[in-house]
């Protein structure tokens, strides 16, 4: 009896054997670039985090941590998502802007649930403005910050 | 590099279904937390991707994280070779659900794409009633490594047109890759602060780029155009980590180009999962 993957010898049969089961994966993988939007899913991509031009001023949607003199604190995206994925908590906080203030709101208060940090009373979600290129590590202060809410840490 | 014999294509294929596997596991025992985690988050952060469209909520948090458990089972069992007209499938759609399950949160993770389409071809090989002559298998396995490749190239090509060339698009990604990291308070590439400012650098880095991905189908013709599209593949993706910090773990181990390695070679891995009573093909 045929055990599943021990495969032993048998000869091709022919070229469609071999072709006609290639070209068919050969087109479902390939098939989300000739969509008119090149698609994205998993696990079948276009893979098209690089085919969009962007320019070099960037707004990025995020939540930082502010002291009691006002000073901000980077949240890190343990804080910010409940996981170590910088992408996942850029675009849980992009979503939870996008979709208004209630949501902003009730994003900033799960945020401030886990902050661990004693020196850090307040949580603002918000968006930052700043010139990607000029400032790689963000050393710089934003071009523009917009304020979406805030919400307080309680111990 | 050639094409290897039937019977070296046996070894062969058990080899890659042994590492493809094994890799599933360490991926799935390292990001444990993590995919543990995912469960705690609130049901609106739900964005399902894939099979898990069909999902309009989160599934249960028990049943998520049971998934992940069982899916690091049968990643052993199938690495092992044991049962493996049962483990392999059944380790493979666990695969797909987990993998799947990790991408419905919001972001679209695209770092486990071949390692799934990987499993699911084992899991076709597996399942099959009658013997697949292995080279076929191994074939399928570098065809759909190498369309991951083109159907990049050809976005990029796509969405930008010639400017692609120019460089700039692809700096500008690295650039707000890395302001993105350090406004999330996570480490960005130590090297990338540098390399944009080097304006020189990038149309040629974007034409290698191209190359890479859009001249992947050389790794068909085998040889040393399979053994230099892997250097210019893993070295492609060594760029990524170095000037974005973000890791292939399937390409930058090997792991990915494995149906073009002789993996037969290597006796203690071609040795995994071998069949205890060799296996008739029905005549």
């Amino acid at each position: 009896m045929y055990r599943g993957g021990d495969t032993t010898a048998l000869r091709p049969q022919g070229l469609a054997y071999w072709l006609a089961p290639l070209a068919i994966l050969a087109a479902v993988v390939l098939w989300p670039a000739f969509q008119r939007e090149p698609a994205d899913g998993f696990p079948i991509s276009s893979y098209p985090m690089f085919a969009r031009r962007s320019g070099t001023v960037v707004r990025l949607a995020t939540a930082v941590g502010l002291d009691a003199t006002g000073d901000v604190h980077r949240l890190g995206p343990q804080v910010i998502s409940g996981g170590d994925e910088v992408v996942l908590a850029a675009e849980q906080t992009r979503l939870a802007v996008e979709e208004g203030a209630e949501s902003s709101q009730a994003f900033c208060r799960e945020i401030a649930r886990r902050v661990r940090d004693d020196d850090i009373v307040r949580v603002e979600v918000r968006t930052e403005v700043r010139d990607a290129l000029a400032d790689v590590r963000a050393d710089h202060d934003p071009i523009e910050v917009i304020v979406h809410t805030r919400c307080d840490v309680t111990p | 590099m050639t094409m290897p014999t039937e019977e070296q294509a046996e070894r062969r294929l058990r080899a890659v279904r042994a590492v493809v596997a094994g890799w599933s596991v360490v991926w799935l025992v390292v990001r444990l937390p993590h995919n543990l985690g995912l469960a705690d988050l609130a049901d609106r952060r739900w964005y399902p991707v894939g099979v898990l469209t069909v999902l309009d909520g989160p599934p249960p948090a028990w049943l998520a994280r049971s998934v992940v458990l069982l899916a690091i089972a049968l990643g052993v069992a199938a690495a092992a070779g044991w049962r493996s007209r049962v483990t392999v499938p059944l380790w493979a759609v666990s695969l797909l659900l987990v993998a799947t399950y990790v991408s419905s949160w919001g972001q679209l993770f695209h770092t486990e794409n071949l390692l799934v389409l990987h499993a699911l071809i084992l899991a076709a090989w597996c399942l099959a009633r009658r013997p697949i002559d292995a080279r076929l298998v191994l074939t399928a396995l570098v065809v759909v490594l190498v369309a991951a490749y083109v159907v990049a190239g050809v976005a990029k090509l796509r969405g930008s047109g010639w400017a692609w060339f120019e460089g700039d698009i692809l700096r500008n990604k690295v650039a707000f890759d890395n302001v993105r990291k350090a406004v999330f308070g996570a480490p960005a590439s130590p090297f990338a602060e540098t390399a944009v400012g080097w304006s020189w650098l990038w149309p040629p880095l974007a034409a290698l780029t191209i190359a890479v991905e859009v001249g992947a189908p050389v790794a068909l013709l085998r040889g040393r155009w399979a053994t230099g599209w892997i250097v210019a593949a893993w070295g492609f993706h060594v760029g990524i980590l170095a000037l974005m910090a973000i890791g292939f773990p399937y390409q930058l181990l090997g792991v990915a180009y494995a149906a073009l390695l002789p993996l037969e070679r290597w006796r203690p891995i071609s040795l995994v999962g071998r069949s205890r009573t060799p296996a008739v093909a029905p005549r």
